[in-house]
């Protein structure tokens, strides 16, 4: 059955021998050591990514889980979605690139130095990347919250890993680029490009930045980054590994090669459009979120046509699929890949993000892709490579079945119950009685889904089980084979220069993987572009409101320890234009309102309520006794306590410097201000301690609670001094 | 708004239609380009994978194959 099937593809295939001979054979060798490094990466930290994404789910269903300051839900959702992204991922990607470009070039990589160097700096950069994201020093940016070092060492490490990809395709001994290297080319154009764009900031200090652009600006330039990033990072990549893997592990080819083609460019042109689809009915112009609805529709066809063109491959095939554990997380994979890209535009209809928005909806969704996309991919090619790595046979079919189906229940417990919590919460916000009122508080739409999360926290576990199991059944796998680093192989050199014969106009293209890498930008840099530049050079994309005015020092204190703290992770400020939302949060917000935020802080998840109109709404004691015991104030709220702000002393070391920074920025602070923060500090701290101490709460005005009070207090109130005849609409 | 900053530049309602117009003929360029392919230079392409230089082809996974293909190394 094996020979007869290869047999086939060797008789559809030309003759291959013929067109090799009298050419002089090369001998060389592919690098099984850095993949099989890698390969330990993507195992370790997949590991560890989803262990901390339990820590949070558990925190979600329960305060108790919260520990110390530095492992509050806030600071742990942070280290979750980078390790399962940048490490467990990352790692996935590298590993299986480093494996599928070699052979498909037929070439080593280009340099084992740079190999190594990429593999120890990425390591590091995780490990620094989760120390200073527990130790509070984050952007509040999603998935770029690191600070600027290491937004510097990343872009350098993507770097070399673009340069030794590049090298190695350059000195390649196959005339032809397989598709699956096009894809992995566009990955490293994109995101150095996003990352460099979403990650300009204004260092204060080695571990505080502003970032460059501020409000609606930086809203559009985070989503248009964020978006990507789930893009190119978690699937132009990946989609590249399954244009190999699949076809690998099938023993066939991809059932279209045409359609692969299509899909490539199809994908990168449309997809790099779509990230206001995040930010719909926000304070973001009209036209720039429909112009993210209108790509994000489009994105359907490319994105299926991967799909299928990856299950096809399976055709005449499925019978393998019923022993093969490989090929069984392959189609989990590429199912899930399905439904998260035709949910992905569904939920970029209008109507439906209203329903959606700020909900577990969305988290729900993004699990999907990736546990069962990224995780199952992952775990495929880690059953297909190590057994070829370590020269036998994997240890147990057995085992990697049972985690196939463990797996496959755990997404299904993480998934059904988050879905549902979405849904219930959305309803319940937008409900009315018949008198007109809102009918529920917002804390009782969320005791109402605590049980969907600790079952989703169940879903948690049931996956991790299954990782725990392939780890085992990898470890004895290891442990019976013997590896090797060097793998033979011999190939003839290719004459760049030759015309093939009977060329194809694309074939031009592929012979020259140095243009390919210029029109792959180019066709990712238009839509950028055509998103940016209305927005930052047409002043009135965002009116102005006289009554806004910068933050006092004491108030952009407060409003760092908010970022320190993440509170963005569940507490949005926007407030869209819908009646439940105006009557429960105030009226809905406007882009002049943000002018002077660096970064935004308009969040994309309301665990807790909506803080853009808090100030004045509460007195100070209760933001006090809040923030020191939340459930004292509302009982079976989940927020954890945030008792050390009240211990802790602000450090106003910085201050100046930060008031200097945000002048060199632009905000108008009048000139010579930055001489007299302490003093303006001192003064608004002593209101503060003095409202506190009429409602019998002793407290230092030192302390790092007084500026959170002040902060939260400001939010919102510079529009309540206006008539709002007088506010723009937008 | 930014309309009346838009309305100011030139000529600018032909800026969509061209905009349209590069859109789609740049898919269909490549649609048409794509299926003119050579069948020949295609089943080449697609194989690659299924040939990386190192003479082994058995891609099976199950364990009453004994074919193993790296016992020659």
């Amino acid at each position: 059955m094996e020979n007869q099937t290869s047999n086939q593809i060797t008789q559809e295939s030309p003759p291959i021998k013929k067109k090799w001979e009298g050419l002089q054979l090369e001998h060389f060798s592919y690098d099984n050591t850095i993949v099989r490094n890698f390969a330990y990466a993507t195992t370790f930290w997949g590991l560890i990514g989803m262990v901390v994404g339990l820590l949070a789910a558990l925190q979600m269903a329960h305060p108790m889980f919260n520990f110390t300051e530095y492992f509050t839900f806030g600071r742990v959702r942070a280290v979750h979605t980078n390790a399962v992204i940048f490490a467990f991922v990352g790692n996935g990607i590298f590993m299986g690139v480093y494996y599928s470009l070699q052979r498909l070039c037929k070439a080593r990589m280009y340099s084992d130095i740079l190999s190594k160097i990429h593999f120890w700096a990425w390591q590091l950069i995780i490990v620094f990347a989760a120390v200073t994201l527990f130790l509070g020093y984050n952007t509040s940016k999603e998935y770029a919250e690191l600070e600027w070092p290491l937004d510097i060492a990343i872009a350098l490490i993507w770097v070399v890993f673009g340069v030794n990809m590049m090298g190695t395709i350059i000195k390649r001994r196959e005339q032809h680029l397989y598709v699956a290297i096009w894809f992995f080319i566009a990955t490293f154009v994109t995101v150095a490009v996003l990352h460099i764009v979403n990650s300009m900031e204004y260092p204060v200090s080695l571990t505080k930045s502003y970032s460059l652009y501020a409000g609606v600006q930086d809203a559009l330039v985070q989503w248009w980054y964020g978006h990507n990033a789930v893009a190119f990072f978690l699937t132009t990549p990946y989609l590249g590994l399954m244009y190999y893997f699949v076809p690998k592990a099938a023993n066939r080819p991809v059932y279209s090669y045409r359609l692969s083609i299509i899909h490539y460019w199809a994908l990168i042109f449309i997809y790099i459009w779509a990230g206001p689809h995040h930010l719909l009915y926000t304070a973001l112009p009209d036209w720039a979120q429909w112009l993210g609805t209108v790509f994000s529709l489009m994105l359907i066809a490319p994105s299926w046509g991967g799909m299928l063109n990856g299950l096809l491959t399976l055709r005449g095939a499925w019978d393998k699929v019923r022993e093969n554990p490989v090929l069984k997380f392959f189609v989990v994979a590429l199912t899930s890949y399905g439904m998260a890209t035709f949910e992905g535009p569904m939920l970029s209809f209008k109507n439906v993000n209203a329903i959606s928005h700020y909900t577990d909806w969305t988290i729900a969704h993004v699990h999907v892709g990736a546990l069962g996309w990224n995780g199952f991919l992952t775990f495929g090619m880690l059953y297909w490579l190590m057994p070829r790595l370590f020269s036998t046979k994997l240890f147990s079919t057995k085992l990697a079945n049972t985690h196939f189906w463990i797996g496959t229940l755990g997404i299904l417990f993480y998934a059904i119950p988050i879905y549902w919590a979405g849904w219930t919460q959305s309803l319940m916000w937008k409900e009315f009685t018949p008198a007109g009122f809102l009918k529920y508080e917002f804390l009782e739409t969320v005791t109402q889904i605590l049980p969907m999360y600790y079952m989703r926290a169940f879903g948690g576990l049931l996956y991790i089980i299954g990782v725990l199991i392939m780890i085992y059944n990898i470890f004895r796998t290891i442990q019976q084979g013997r590896f090797i680093p060097e793998e033979k192989a011999s190939a003839p050199a290719i004459k760049v220069q030759e015309k093939e014969k009977g060329g194809h106009w694309h074939s031009w293209i592929e012979k020259r993987p140095l243009q390919l890498l210029f029109w792959s930008t180019v066709a990712i840099l238009i839509g950028g572009f055509i998103e940016f530049v209305p927005t930052f050079l047409i002043r009135s994309n965002v009116p102005t409101i006289a009554a806004v005015k910068p933050y006092t020092p004491l108030e952009l204190e407060g409003r760092d320890i908010y970022i320190r703290e993440n509170c963005a992770v569940c507490h949005s400020q926007m407030i869209r234009p819908f009646r439940d939302e105006t009557e429960r949060y105030g009226d809905y917000s406007k882009a002049g309102e943000f002018v002077y935020d660096r970064p935004f802080l308009w969040g994309s998840k309301r665990t807790g309520p909506d803080l853009q109109r808090e100030g004045g709404k509460m007195p100070d004691s209760w933001h006090f006794n809040h923030m020191y015991d939340p459930q004292s104030t509302s009982p079976g709220s989940i927020m954890p306590p945030y008792y050390w702000l009240i211990e802790n002393q602000l450090n106003t070391s910085l201050t100046e410097r930060k008031i200097k920074a945000m002048q060199n920025l632009g905000v108008p602070y009048p000139k010579g201000f930055e001489k007299k923060v302490h003093e303006d500090m001192a003064k608004q701290a002593a209101g503060i301690q003095e409202r506190l101490a009429n409602d019998n709460i002793e407290v230092k005005a030192d302390r790092e609670i007084i500026a959170i009070i002040a902060y939260l207090q400001r939010l919102g109130t510079d529009v309540e001094k206006v008539d709002p005849q007088y506010l723009p609409k937008k | 708004m930014y309309k009346d900053v838009a309305r100011a530049i030139e000529g600018i309602d032909i800026y969509p239609m061209i905009g349209v117009i590069i859109f789609f003929s740049v898919f269909v360029i490549m649609i048409i380009n794509v299926y003119s392919a050579k069948k020949t230079n295609v089943a080449h392409w697609e194989n690659l994978p299924l040939e990386d230089a190192t003479n082994n082809h058995s891609n099976s996974f199950t364990q009453n194959n004994t074919q193993n293909e790296t016992e020659s190394i």
